[in-house]
């Protein structure tokens, strides 16, 4: 398996606090790789081009939304081995409800927990 | 840590890029390497012909590497420049993933606590969450039972019990009891309140479990070796105990309601046991004297009467 993981977020900062929270891991295991994107569409593109192990997710994104992606990815792109965690400023159970259709692996909510956001990938890099 | 900084600003792509182009349109050379001299950057240039300088890289007082070609001092002062704004920035990140995990730790002590009624849960529960931002190498829940006696609820790591071993009106813990202040001692040894002879302590945080005005115990985190508390590891676990005090209140008044109510089922028990003897010999005193009363039993008393007198019985009616 593939140490590529890929941050979706629309902001920057998210963006910026997610690559800090992965670097202390990426100091430790130097052939892990993270990507970043800031729509949907780029993360399509990324996913299909480099095909991360892992994706962390934003849900609402301009254009094309977490979802859509998050539906792409686990459906018609046939990538069903992509881990995906969704990533909302809402807690609500509806969204939650969405992103398991959507073939989400996992939901969490925003602001994110770093030691939760570092140890998903230690389990799905099996670091 | 700075060297790293300025390792990952020029693997990063923009930097270099722009030291790159800078190096090329004034047609200079720019050669840049660690403090160790292992080669971080080279951008070769048309022969100038001009003396190389070398010039070093600092960050605040520290040097973070060297630069060497003929606009040397440019560059080296454009470096020094992005690796403090890169320091900068990772400082200001990391504060804010810092209150991202004390958000999430509340919203999740608060989810826990409300789930859980057993006071040792709670205690034990508050304890865990507050060590996993707070540095230390154990630590205690404790309550002051009664007023007089310590009742320790949780414990956790090493360097616990001899605070504990004090009376319940001196030392620290009685300190933070009476005072109901949260306090840090970054060296316990200079403390009035810090037995003599113990040294397996060095440094100590602790805040009090107030509920309704009321200091029912306190949390205690140690360190056996030196840490330098500070006022924002103070309001954190201030604020974790001021949402466990209330918790702990209502499992111990569950504890206490639970244990009335076991003791008011046993003797509710006790009480129908007593009332079923009474009862079983009631119904027997009954069956006495329904037999008595039979008439069966009168033919047998005239009969039985009538025999003693037959064979002269003195007591015979």
């Amino acid at each position: 398996m593939n140490r590529r993981i890929l941050i979706v977020d629309d902001e920057r900062r998210t963006l910026l606090l997610m690559e800090r929270t992965l670097r202390d891991l990426q100091d430790e295991h130097e052939d892990i790789e993270i990507l970043t994107a800031s729509d949907g569409e780029e993360a399509l593109e990324i996913i299909v081009a480099q095909k991360p192990a892992l994706v962390y997710l934003d849900l609402m994104m301009p254009r094309v939304g977490g979802l859509d992606v998050c539906r792409a990815v686990k459906g018609e792109l046939g990538l069903q081995d992509i881990y995906v965690v969704m990533l909302t400023a809402m807690g609500q159970q509806m969204d939650m409800q969405k992103a398991q259709e959507a073939g989400a692996d996992l939901y969490l909510t925003k602001p994110f927990d770093p030691d939760t956001i570092l140890s998903i990938a230690q389990d799905v890099l099996s670091l | 840590m700075t060297v790293e900084h300025l390792e990952r600003i020029l693997s990063k792509g923009d930097a270099a890029a722009l030291i790159q182009v800078l190096g090329r349109a004034a047609g200079t050379s720019v050669v840049v390497r660690d403090p160790d001299g292992k080669l971080l950057l080279s951008v070769a240039s048309r022969a100038s012909g001009v003396d190389l300088e070398k010039r070093a890289i600092l960050c605040g007082d520290q040097v973070i590497g060297w630069v060497t070609g003929e606009e040397a001092q440019l560059v080296a002062a454009l470096l020094g420049d992005l690796v403090t704004r890169e320091a900068e920035k990772e400082e200001l990140l990391d504060e804010i993933l810092d209150l991202y995990r004390q958000v999430n730790l509340l919203f999740n002590l608060s989810e826990k606590l409300a789930a859980s009624l057993e006071v040792e849960t709670v205690a034990s529960t508050t304890l865990r969450e507050a060590s996993r931002l707070i540095e230390a190498t154990g630590g205690a829940v404790v309550l002051l039972d009664q007023g007089h006696a310590y009742r320790s609820l949780a414990a956790m790591g090493q360097g616990i019990p001899p605070l504990f071993d004090q009376a319940a009106d001196s030392g620290v813990v009685a300190a933070v009891l009476t005072s109901a202040r949260a306090e840090i001692i970054n060296d316990v040894r200079l403390n009035a309140h810090y037995p003599e002879g113990l040294d397996s302590i060095r440094s100590l945080i602790s805040a009090p479990l107030t509920s309704r005005n009321q200091t029912l115990g306190v949390i205690v985190l140690v360190s056996q070796v030196p840490v330098i508390y500070t006022a924002g590891d103070l309001k954190l676990l201030t604020t974790l105990a001021s949402q466990a005090a209330p918790a702990i209140e209502n499992a111990l008044l569950y504890e206490k309601t639970l244990q009335e109510a076991q003791a008011r089922e046993e003797r509710l028990r006790r009480q129908v046991q007593e009332l079923r003897i009474e009862l079983d010999e009631a119904r027997q005193r009954e069956k006495v004297a329904e037999i008595i009363g039979s008439d069966y039993y009168r033919r047998l008393r005239d009969r039985a009467d009538t025999l003693r007198r037959i064979i002269g019985d003195p007591g015979a009616p």
